[in-house]
């Protein structure tokens, strides 16, 4: 036989069997499309066990072989695995650096090892800071204090449009970069926020959106701000870190709410049973009306949820439930909206207290939604002219004649006849209620007089106050209102009373009285 | 021409069975499941368990080694359940001579109620590793 033909059969017999070797030798780990990944990828590895197949707990380790992740396999029959498996992952936005997956195979009774890499990925963030600023949101002429923040070795450049100024650029270079931006730059390394004062431009009508973005090795995602009237704000509203913030009632990191904050397209994995509840950030605000408020759920689903979880909103922990809807199927992301919201009993009470739940009731351990993005939008109204104007008597003071002990519900000085105590409500666009508190006792050196020997009646029609009701005073606005729904240039008649007993000892007794108007139902 | 033509084929088969018998000698002789139980080192293991329970989520068993020979690949455990089966011990698991360390496996249902467990020390020495099933008269467990 020729020497070429022997080579040949050899080849062809030598390949059946390295194939039966397959079958009968060790797991096979693969990284798909390759090894090499950026941190919030998704990782995916495909499992192709032996005839012996593989335990159904899979590690993943770091390059000190520390543990990082426990991967628990489907589709196994007990603890072992027979079939091709593919896994799929959310690589944390922390990691970087060499990895490895461990695969016990009970082929060779030893855990297979398969390696990948992680990059780190330049994660941005952008803060607005002014008196009524939100996110997005800046009023007109007013100095905004702009922070911006990423991690990474470079130039760190901030882009602003030309109709805002510099004012205080914090050691940043600032220069013109085309005809609609100028940009701030700082050379940075590690993890690095950086802060500058901008004034924003006036406000035009309609308002102007104006575009901010940052570049560091990358450019960030746009970031809109609008200059607008601050007397109606869209505010939008996301999952905050706070410990009512969690998921399976394990509390989440900081990069699984940075998941669910950012429209990333990187996914929180809520396995069956699952259950997420996150508090919404606060306003900085006190509105007094909402115009309109929705919550949006962006996600997706693995093939067979359908309408097994909710999308709720509760106006607190435990509170009342606003709104809630099914989550149905959807392979590809999708958008559950709950809307209306300030029809179906959404109050301006509840803006910084809403609470969100998502569940996963799923059947099957295969039964995954994936979170992309939670968010809720309120357009709400605030009063930008608010106060109460006192008359001079009360700011001078409330004052007492006290001669002989004891006295009960003793009239100040100023409530003889028409008193002269009176609070003026000033108060544009919005009614508004009043409250007062006391700061603590009545005190002479060592001695003093209980706060709730103080009463306080009043009335917005009776300038003699002759039929308001004596109400101790107290620590806490909320005991002690003395204004409900008044309208601007309406006028609040006070009476003062103090309770002494024989006892107390004699002095100059003193105190102080706060009042507050807010928006009518707003919590003062 | 008709007896060369046999000799080809005779060759061929000839050359084709060389080729397997020589890949099932190399097969066996490196022995893919690297599976040896006898012989040394693992004379010189001598493992306890000291203590083991198990609760709906976890098997934890405490080992103890009475000998100077690390442990260095870990450990099989052969659960007697509603069937036997095998679980190994986390990658990277270590016992140092005269060492003791709590070991957690996960407990799954299907496992129902656990009557032993047999641990079976694994070392790599040489290269080679060797799972010693010296010891296979298990240990008895009770919920925790």
């Amino acid at each position: 036989m020729p020497v070429k033909k022997v080579i040949k059969v050899i080849i062809v017999v030598l390949f059946f069997l390295i194939t039966i070797l397959n079958v009968y030798g060790e797991v096979q780990i693969s990284f798909e499309p390759n090894d090499k990944y950026a941190a919030g990828d998704v990782l995916t590895i495909r499992i192709d066990p032996d005839k012996y197949g593989v335990f159904k707990y899979v590690y993943i380790y770091d390059d000190k072989n520390t543990l990082q992740e426990t991967i628990i396999l489907n589709n196994c029959k007990d603890f072992t695995c027979y079939t091709p498996l593919m896994i799929r992952y959310n690589l944390p936005l922390t990691w970087h650096g060499n990895y490895s997956v461990a695969v016990y195979d009970y082929g060779i009774n030893d855990y297979v090892l398969g390696y990948f890499n992680v990059e780190s990925k330049i994660v941005f963030n952008r803060n607005l800071k002014c008196n009524r600023c939100s996110s997005h949101k800046a009023p007109p002429l007013t100095d905004v204090e702009m922070t911006i923040s990423a991690s990474g070795k470079g130039n760190l450049v901030d882009y602003f449009e030309k109709d805002w100024m510099i004012i205080d650029a914090n050691d940043g270079v600032v220069s013109n970069y085309d005809s609609r931006f100028n940009k701030i730059s700082w050379n940075v390394d590690g993890s690095i926020s950086k802060t500058y004062i901008i004034k924003s431009p006036e406000r035009t009508m309609p308002s102007t959106k104006y575009l901010f973005f940052t570049e560091l090795n990358s450019r960030s995602d746009d970031w809109f701000v609008i200059v607008a009237d601050p007397t109606n704000i869209v505010e939008e509203l996301l999952p905050i870190v706070h410990t009512n913030t969690r998921l399976s009632n394990v509390q989440l990191t900081q990069n699984q709410v940075d998941l669910i904050r950012s429209d990333d397209n990187l996914y929180l994995n809520m396995k069956k049973g699952a259950k997420l509840e996150s508090e919404l950030s606060d306003t900085s605000l006190t509105p007094n009306v909402i115009n309109n408020a929705y919550c949006e759920l962006y996600y997706y689903t693995t093939a067979n949820i359908n309408n097994n979880g909710r999308f709720q909103l509760y106006n607190r922990k435990k509170g009342n439930l606003i709104d809630s809807a099914n989550i149905i199927r959807s392979t590809s992301e999708n958008v559950l909206l709950l809307n209306n919201l300030q029809n179906k009993g959404l109050t301006v009470n509840d803006i910084n207290t809403l609470f969100i739940t998502v569940n996963n009731a799923g059947k099957s351990n295969s039964d995954f939604i994936y979170v992309d993005k939670i968010r809720c939008v309120i357009d709400y109204g605030v009063s930008s002219n608010l106060g109460i104007g006192i008359s001079n008597e009360l700011s001078n003071g409330i004052k007492w004649d006290i001669q002989t002990l004891p006295v009960n519900d003793f009239d100040a000085v100023g409530n003889d006849g028409d008193t002269l105590y009176y609070i003026d409500v000033n108060a544009e666009g919005t009614n508004v209620d009043v409250y007062l508190k006391g700061n603590g006792n009545l005190i002479s050196g060592t001695n003093n007089i209980p706060l709730g020997n103080e009463k306080v009646s009043s009335s917005t029609t009776d300038s003699k106050v002759l039929t308001g009701i004596q109400n101790p005073i107290t620590l806490n606005y909320n005991d002690n209102k003395i204004g409900n729904n008044l309208i601007n240039g309406n006028r609040i008649y006070l009476k003062f009373y103090l309770t002494v007993p024989g006892s107390q000892a004699a002095g100059n007794y003193v105190n102080l009285l706060n009042f507050k108007a807010v928006p009518n139902g707003v919590i003062p | 021409m008709q007896n060369r033509g046999v000799s080809e084929f005779i060759g061929l088969v000839l050359m084709i069975l060389i080729v397997v018998v020589l890949f099932v000698i190399v097969f066996f002789a490196f022995d893919v499941r690297k599976y040896f139980t006898e012989g040394s080192p693992c004379s010189d293991v001598k493992v306890d368990v000291v203590g083991a329970c198990y609760n709906e989520k976890n098997i934890i068993i405490k080992i103890k080694n009475n000998g100077d020979l690390d442990v260095n690949n870990g450990f099989l455990f052969k659960i007697y359940g509603n069937e036997v089966y095998d679980v190994p011990s986390a990658p990277f698991t270590l016992l140092s001579g005269f060492g003791v360390k709590e070991v957690v496996l996960p407990y799954e249902g299907f496992v129902k109620e656990v009557n032993k467990i047999v641990v079976l020390p694994k070392l790599i020495v040489n290269e080679k590793q060797y799972i010693c099933d010296s010891n296979l008269e298990g240990y008895k467990l009770n919920a925790c």
